[in-house]
């Protein structure tokens, strides 16, 4: 490919730049002014008084699922190649079945691990 | 689709050569299984399961050592090949990584801290060495070197409850994601240069290293490779703690476990220099011009930098980190008189690691004993009239420390000097001299350590206001029958070396 083909990215992201500038020069020239007070600079709830902090803590807990949740979707990534090539592997004779089941299988004692360490249980 | 070629990388699929590893694994995972399915009354076991069965396999391996090894050629189509080496590294992981089983057993039950996970990751992180230093292909390189990396992490940062402990470990999940990203972005360097069809000896196969080093010998002046060179061994350097890339180190090995220390400092260190041994024979061998400069400085100031820096420490973790920082060094030389061609020099460089191995693993053992509750404080002052009160011990760190100095008659001296002549062969001699001046203030600080044990130094003024540090109670019979083999060992190494590698 040459480097021409991306003309239309370098046009766009020009585009982006020229558009987001001048809605700030224009909305800096057009409106209006006023001076910061502490009910403009507020977070804007409905006209209620903000409730919390705008960074709430998550629970750990939360980070764990998220984490396990993304380890077991990764390890399914590495098996949908596996899934498209695995019937043309067999067709010339390449037994790809054995290490995908021993992968599976370190997959599942990992899952039994989490299980037997609580790491799954929400309440605790 | 053409399917011919699975067939030919399937059949190089040879699992049963790397039987070591995937018994490294079952290994693992056995004790993973112990840890879930055993009542908690039974756990003893798995710590015996894990050293036993590490035993076993060191037994095997090492009874395997005397037959002469054929050398099997690519293998998992170009992602391993098993060198003259290989052998004898694989031995090194598995006792390494079972004396680390060992001296955590008593390190975990004095700090009540979670026992099966520390000889799992153990076990699977020497496993992954042993992949890693057997790769001949930039993929398989990284992935193994990130199982051993992560692995690590959890290892450093094993102690929860320590504040030491987890600082060191963000610092090394910092800098060594800094560094795998450093190697990273050099081997995707080498990637797009050697795959570019406009230069000659370009390979679709650019990861693998056989075919890499075809395409650097036919264009070593390509600034692509010459960048993607230096960054692949910038990284490198990182993992073996070389100036500049040293900063990580004294805070880490202070922080981290004792165990954890001595696993750093021995497997990791060693499974660092293996890569870069590969490296600078295979793929980057037509880039000696490069190399040898390069490596000869970082190993000058490594040398300088890592004992001028050990003498004003009293933390003997720190001492340890940053004396091995200056072994580094000297293995630097080995490394840049293989570079230049010298045939002795990766034997020197293999048997200055075993030497290493058994010494240090002497002073841990020691160092693991005597540690009271909070692991990191452990000062030269602790040693206090160790002779006195503990001959036994006195006399195993005198003679670990004695080899790590490199005195006559044991190990650590005969590894300086295979190191210092296979140098002298590739007429490096400033780099010769660089080594010595470092022996020779490495002295100093080894002594030192070792006065504190022996000399009873006369009370100053102001001496009662320091703290007496108790004594830990009697040595076991296990350990001292473990420390007792080190220190034969290292004693047999100084005096008989034939027929440890066959002449």
């Amino acid at each position: 490919m040459e480097l021409v083909d991306y003309l239309p990215v370098m046009i766009q992201l020009l585009l982006a730049a020229v558009i987001a500038a001048a809605i700030l020069i224009a909305s800096h020239i057009f409106g209006q002014r006023a001076r910061g007070n502490y009910a403009s600079d507020s977070a804007y709830e409905c006209g209620m008084l903000e409730e919390s902090k705008p960074h709430p803590k998550f629970s750990v807990k939360f980070y764990v699922v998220a984490m396990l949740f993304i380890l077991f979707d990764i390890e399914m990534v590495f098996m949908i190649p596996w899934v498209l090539i695995y019937r043309e592997l067999l067709s010339v004779g390449i037994l790809s079945v054995w290490p995908i089941f021993f992968f599976l299988g370190v997959l599942t004692l990992g899952l039994v691990y989490e299980m037997k360490k609580k790491g799954l249980e929400w309440e605790r | 689709m053409n399917y011919n070629g699975f067939q030919e990388l399937a059949a190089t699929n040879q699992w049963s050569a790397i039987w070591p590893e995937l018994s490294m694994a079952g290994i693992g995972l056995l004790v993973l299984c112990l840890d879930l399915f055993l009542p908690s009354s039974r756990k003893r076991l798995i710590p015996l399961v894990a050293i036993f069965g590490q035993l076993a396999l060191l037994a095997v391996l090492v009874m395997g050592c005397g037959c002469a090894t054929e050398s099997t050629g690519p293998l998992f189509g170009g992602m391993i090949e098993s060198g003259p080496y290989t052998p004898y590294m694989r031995a090194f992981f598995v006792l390494s990584s079972t004396l680390v089983c060992y001296l955590g057993v008593s390190y975990l039950s004095r700090q009540n801290l979670p026992r099966s996970e520390f000889y799992l990751l153990t076990i699977f992180v020497s496993g992954a060495m042993m992949l890693l230093v057997q790769s001949s292909n930039f993929v398989m390189l990284f992935v193994s070197l990130e199982t051993v990396t992560i692995g690590f992490y959890v290892l450093v940062s094993y102690c929860r409850y320590s504040p030491f402990s987890l600082e060191a470990g963000l610092k090394y999940l910092i800098l060594g994601a800094l560094s795998s990203a450093i190697l990273l972005f050099g081997i995707v360097l080498l990637y797009g240069a050697a795959s570019n069809p406009a230069l000659a000896q370009s390979t679709t196969d650019s990861m693998n290293f056989a075919a890499l080093g075809k395409f650097i010998a036919a264009t070593p002046e390509e600034p692509l490779v010459l960048v993607g060179a230096v960054l692949v061994l910038c990284g490198i350097c990182f993992k073996i703690g070389a100036v500049p890339f040293q900063i990580w180190v004294p805070d880490v090995y202070q922080g981290a476990p004792t165990p954890v220390t001595a696993f750093l400092a021995v497997s990791s260190k060693a499974a660092g220099f293996l890569v870069l041994m590969n490296l600078v024979a295979g793929p980057f061998a037509a880039l000696s011009k490069l190399t040898v400069p390069l490596l000869s400085a970082i190993a000058i100031i490594t040398i300088l930098f890592g004992n001028i820096t050990a003498l004003g420490q009293r933390n003997v973790k720190r001492v340890i980190g940053l004396s091995g920082i200056a072994h580094a060094g000297y293995l630097l030389v080995g490394v840049v008189a293989m570079a230049v061609g010298v045939a002795l020099a990766p034997w020197a460089i293999i048997f200055y690691l075993f030497a290493y191995l058994f010494a240090s693993f002497a002073v841990f053992g020691v160092m693991v004993h005597l540690a009271g509750v909070e692991d990191e404080i452990q000062e030269i002052d602790h040693y206090q009239k160790l002779a006195e009160r503990q001959p036994f011990l006195a006399g195993v760190l005198a003679i670990g420390l004695g080899s790590l100095a490199g005195i006559p008659p044991l190990a650590g001296f005969i590894g300086k000097l295979l190191l210092f002549i296979a140098a002298f062969q590739a007429e490096l001699y400033t780099l010769l001299g660089a080594a010595i001046i470092g022996v020779v203030i490495s002295v100093y600080y080894y002594f030192g350590w070792m006065r504190e044990a022996f000399f009873i130094k006369p009370a100053l003024p102001g001496d009662e206001a320091r703290p007496s540090y108790p004594m830990p109670g009697a040595v076991g019979i296990i350990h001292k029958l473990t420390l007792g083999l080190l220190v034969v060992i290292t004693v047999l190494m100084g005096l008989f070396q034939r027929g440890i590698f066959g002449g």
